[in-house]
């Protein structure tokens, strides 16, 4: 057996333990070294690069909470978009399906910075979102989107939203119609058929997307250096500069390091909830 | 892995008889895990015969003709075509032509390119190439078809085409597994007998899967019954049907009353069957029984003769009718005997109706009344 | 069908709105890209001046072909390491397959900011100064395991009774990959292929990282162009891009069905 799987399964397997597990293992251990010089990295074994970040009320509030808030925020804004989306498109079939698949894949597949220029022309001062707004008599001042707090959630919304559309379907579509037509049959509102029936169903898939577009939201950085400011000092952001522009290697690793575990924390938080809704469930019934 | 010709030679006593035989299948298994797929299986075909491998779904039959293709590896035994020792040779080496069931074209080569495709690998000369496309498709009645890609094709013509595709190497044996079974049954039909003239014309050693005992009786020369793993009988179609070795048999060819008793030898040829209720059938001994042994009475339905009127003699049995039913060509009984037992009769050449819960008689002849020995496997 | 009620009225309503949501900065780009009076909507006319300046700067040309090796390259390799163990997870069933499977797909679970940053530090450390192979390396590991589901996909569509066939009449196993499987399954090979390439030719945080001077790709120099200048050319460089992943995407969608690929 292992002479049959292990030459084809060898070089997909070797080039991710060099170029993946080994470069994040040097992650940790970096994270543990100091910078000379400002510039050189010096093998040590300390733990100041933690502290300097941890013990820092700056970074804390206005770099890792920030990014936890906005994440959190962006997902919750994303779920609440995407969820009547993907209800919609489940019911949709052949031509009008593909469009609005087509449309919902279409921010996945374009590049980042391709979508963030469109935006720039939509959000900046004297752009087409103030004039619209302006038209529209919404306000009658431009308001600020472009190096705003404004712009960022737009944009983790926009590329969020699409994966919370794509995992919900998975969910929706294995839901049988004649289960929602068994409820409505015996007397269920279409209210309650879907409170009752097909909610409860789509749970997986909203878990599964919401873990997609939060981890995706939590450590993002290309958003907010394109169109964030002084008040979006995202935790990702502040890793590409602390490493690119700073060249301060062993710092940006105890930010990586923490970013993950937070990351980690507030996903195994968001399991223990949607374990526990999902046994409440199940002792309900019984 | 790579078992040759050294491991050959130590296998040949095991071969014995050495004979001249198409293909010979010698105590092969087939194990997954614990479970034995194909357990013990041996049978010979002989050159130019047809020979069918038949039984339900799960006996272990395209199991076996995957291990004389080489496409899955034995567990033990060994296999031969031709004398030659494959068993461990890699399917490409056996020279074999096989038929799948999905029929298997590749879908992105055309008719001709699927024909070629083996005689290019034989690096045959181009114009050798061409004769042998033209030969093999016009033999299956596809002449024309060429360029035509597998999907454009229906199921007949595609099954056509697989069989072109095999008989077009000229192989020393083809293997047929379920090659009728997508067709739908009006085509099946047809294409059988296609077949079986084709096979008969070209003499083509065939061995062929199927779980249709219809198809397998009407085109045999001889049936590999297998069940659970294991050969149950192996006979021609006329022999399985009138003297089956086991209960299996019986029941999976045809319709069959089976009665329990214990045999009794009645000298000249015959043997007695006495039924718990004391009654002692007469039957011809074909097959060996143990005096004073468990055995079953097997009567085959349209065997019987079925009265209104008391008959007399030996093997005349008692009881009523319980559902009478009326199917034109055919009235089809089901009596319970006064031993409690369910026995069910066909007539064919009727003029009277019996009425569901008439007293009957139901009277066999020794010669057609068949006793095995009772299987504790059922 | 029953007369819609007001719930599925407000669902469609809702829908409707998010996809204009979801095509606004594409349309706006498009429409930026062709309108002569730069950027002042609505457009009064039609004009490819602005893809005419964008496709011939010297700074787009030079990212564009760096984009072009990276994306071609970084395919190529992906889809060469993902082929063989697709195969043989597809075709064999063994303990642990579901880990090896993980494993293999690992690089989507790393957020992309913190891999870009491992693969930096990582070639630091090994003494490889700034150059073309992080990049590449970056590249072809992050597009990898959408080659892997890709070609799981297509493999388990796969009639094994076709190779099969093949070794009957007398193909070897070299032969029947490259005769049978191979023919058998390139529409996933060729969705596979465009689907890692339009990802690498797309992707900005990775190269970001790893791009060595002189070797900046596409959506690098776009970045770098939009922070310091505001202009219609750039729409039009997006507007290309965007043409070039929409062509993209119909590939992949007419060979494979997008959804599939895309699932996270």
């Amino acid at each position: 057996m292992i002479r049959r799987l292990l030459p084809p399964l060898a070089p997909a397997l070797v080039a991710l333990l060099i170029f993946v597990a080994l470069p994040m293992f040097w992650v940790l251990r970096t994270s543990f070294n100091e910078l000379a010089d400002g510039a050189y990295v010096v093998e040590a074994m300390t733990l100041d690069n933690y502290a300097r970040f941890l013990g820092d009320p700056w970074y804390l509030v206005n770099t890792l909470w920030f990014s936890i808030r906005i994440a959190l925020v962006a997902t919750a804004i994303s779920v609440i978009c995407g969820y009547p989306v993907a209800l919609y498109i489940v019911k949709t079939t052949g031509l009008q399906r593909n469009i609005l698949m087509a449309l919902v894949m279409a921010p996945l597949l374009i590049g980042l910075v391709t979508l963030v220029y469109g935006w720039i022309v939509i959000f900046r001062g004297g752009g087409l979102l103030n004039s619209l707004m302006i038209a529209l008599h919404v306000y009658d001042r431009p308001v600020r989107y472009m190096w705003d707090i404004k712009g960022v959630v737009i944009l983790l919304v926009y590329i969020g939203a699409p994966y919370v559309v794509l995992s919900l379907l998975d969910s929706l579509e294995r839901i049988s119609p004649y289960l929602v037509e068994a409820a409505r049959n015996v007397g269920a509102s279409r209210w309650t058929a879907f409170w009752k029936v097909v909610f409860p169903m789509t749970m997986p898939g909203l878990y599964a997307g919401l873990v997609i577009v939060f981890s995706l939201n939590f450590s993002a950085f290309a958003v907010p250096l394109m169109i964030g400011d002084s008040n979006t000092q995202m935790i990702g952001l502040i890793i590409y500069r602390e490493a690119l522009l700073n060249n301060d290697l062993p710092f940006a690793s105890a930010l990586s390091v923490i970013m993950v575990a937070v990351n980690a924390l507030i996903l195994v938080g968001m399991a223990a909830f949607f374990g526990r809704i999902i046994l409440n469930r199940l002792e309900a019934k019984r | 892995m790579t078992r040759r010709a050294g491991d050959g030679r130590k296998n040949q006593d095991e071969m014995q008889p050495m004979s001249d035989d198409a293909i010979q299948v010698r105590r092969v298994m087939k194990s997954y895990g614990t479970m034995l797929a194909v357990d013990d299986v041996s049978f010979n075909v002989a050159e130019g015969e047809f020979v069918s491998l038949l039984g339900p779904s799960g006996c272990g039959k395209t199991t076996t003709l995957r291990m004389i293709a080489g496409f899955t590896d034995t567990s033990g035994g060994a296999i031969r075509v031709h004398g030659r020792e494959v068993t461990h040779l890699p399917p490409e080496k056996r020279d074999l032509g096989f038929v799948f069931q999905n029929y298997a074209l590749w879908p992105h080569m055309t008719v001709a390119e699927n024909v070629a495709f083996g005689l290019k690998l034989r690096r045959k000369p181009r114009d050798v190439i061409r004769n042998k496309i033209e030969e093999a498709l016009s033999v299956t009645g596809l002449s024309g078809y060429e360029d035509r890609l597998p999907r454009q094709l229906s199921g007949g013509q595609q099954q056509r085409v697989a069989l072109a595709r095999a008989l077009a190497l000229e192989p020393q044996v083809l293997l047929m597994d379920e090659p009728l079974s997508n067709l739908d049954r009006a085509l099946r039909v047809v294409m059988r007998r296609e077949l079986k003239e084709l096979q008969a014309r070209m003499k083509m050693t065939t061995l062929y899967v199927t779980h249709d005992q219809e198809e397998a009786l009407s085109m045999s020369n001889r049936v590999v019954i297998m069940n659970g793993g294991r050969v149950e009988q192996i006979a021609a179609p006329y022999e399985l049907y009138e003297n089956p070795a086991t209960r299996f048999v019986a029941d999976f060819v045809g319709i069959t009353n089976f009665l329990e008793g214990t045999a009794s030898d009645m000298g000249g040829g015959m043997v007695g069957v006495r039924l718990p209720s004391g009654q002692v059938l007469h039957a011809q001994a074909r097959v060996p029984v143990a005096q004073g042994g468990a055995v079953r009475a097997l009567i085959r339905p349209e065997r019987v003769t079925i009265s209104p009127a008391e008959l007399s003699g030996p093997n005349v049995l008692a009881g009523r009718v319980e559902l009478s039913e009326y199917f034109g060509a055919v009235l089809r009984y089901t009596v319970r005997l006064d031993s409690g037992e369910i026995l069910r009769a066909e007539v064919h050449n009727f003029d009277e109706f019996i009425a569901g819960g008439s007293r009957v008689w139901i009277c066999t002849l020794p010669e057609h009344l068949r006793v095995i020995p009772h299987d504790p496997r059922g | 069908m029953t007369r819609p009620d007001l719930g599925t009225i407000a669902l469609r309503f809702f829908t409707l709105l998010m996809m204009a949501f979801l095509i606004f900065p594409i349309a706006v780009t498009l429409v930026v890209a062709v309108n002569p009076r730069e950027f002042i909507l609505p457009p009064n006319g039609f004009t490819l001046d602005w893809f005419k300046a964008a496709w011939s700067s010297k700074t787009f040309l030079r990212g564009m072909g760096v984009s072009l090796v990276l994306g071609l390259v970084a395919a190529t390799l992906a889809n060469a390491l993902a082929l063989p163990a697709a195969m043989a997870l597809v075709r064999n069933d063994f303990r642990g397959k579901g880990a090896v499977n993980l494993v293999l797909m690992s690089p989507l679970l790393i957020p992309t900011t913190i891999f870009s940053l491992a693969l930096y530090i990582w070639f630091v450390r090994v003494g490889y100064g700034s150059g073309l192979v992080p990049l590449l390396v970056g590249h072809t590991i992050h597009v990898m395991p959408y080659a892997l589901r890709i070609l799981t996909a297509s493999l388990h569509n796969l009639d094994p009774s076709y190779e099969e066939a093949a070794r009957n009449v007398g193909a070897g196993r070299t032969r029947t990959l490259f005769s049978i499987t191979l023919p058998v399954i390139r529409t996933g090979l060729i969705s596979s292929f465009a689907l890692c390439f339009i990802l690498s030719w797309n992707d900005f945080p990775i190269s970001v990282f790893l791009a060595p001077p002189g070797w900046t790709p596409l959506p690098v120099e776009l970045f770098s162009y939009i922070k310091f200048q505001y202009d219609a050319v750039a729409a039009a460089l997006a507007g290309s891009l965007i043409l070039l992943s929409a062509l993209a995407m119909v590939i992949i969608d007419r060979l494979a069905g997008l959804r599939r690929v895309l699932r996270s």
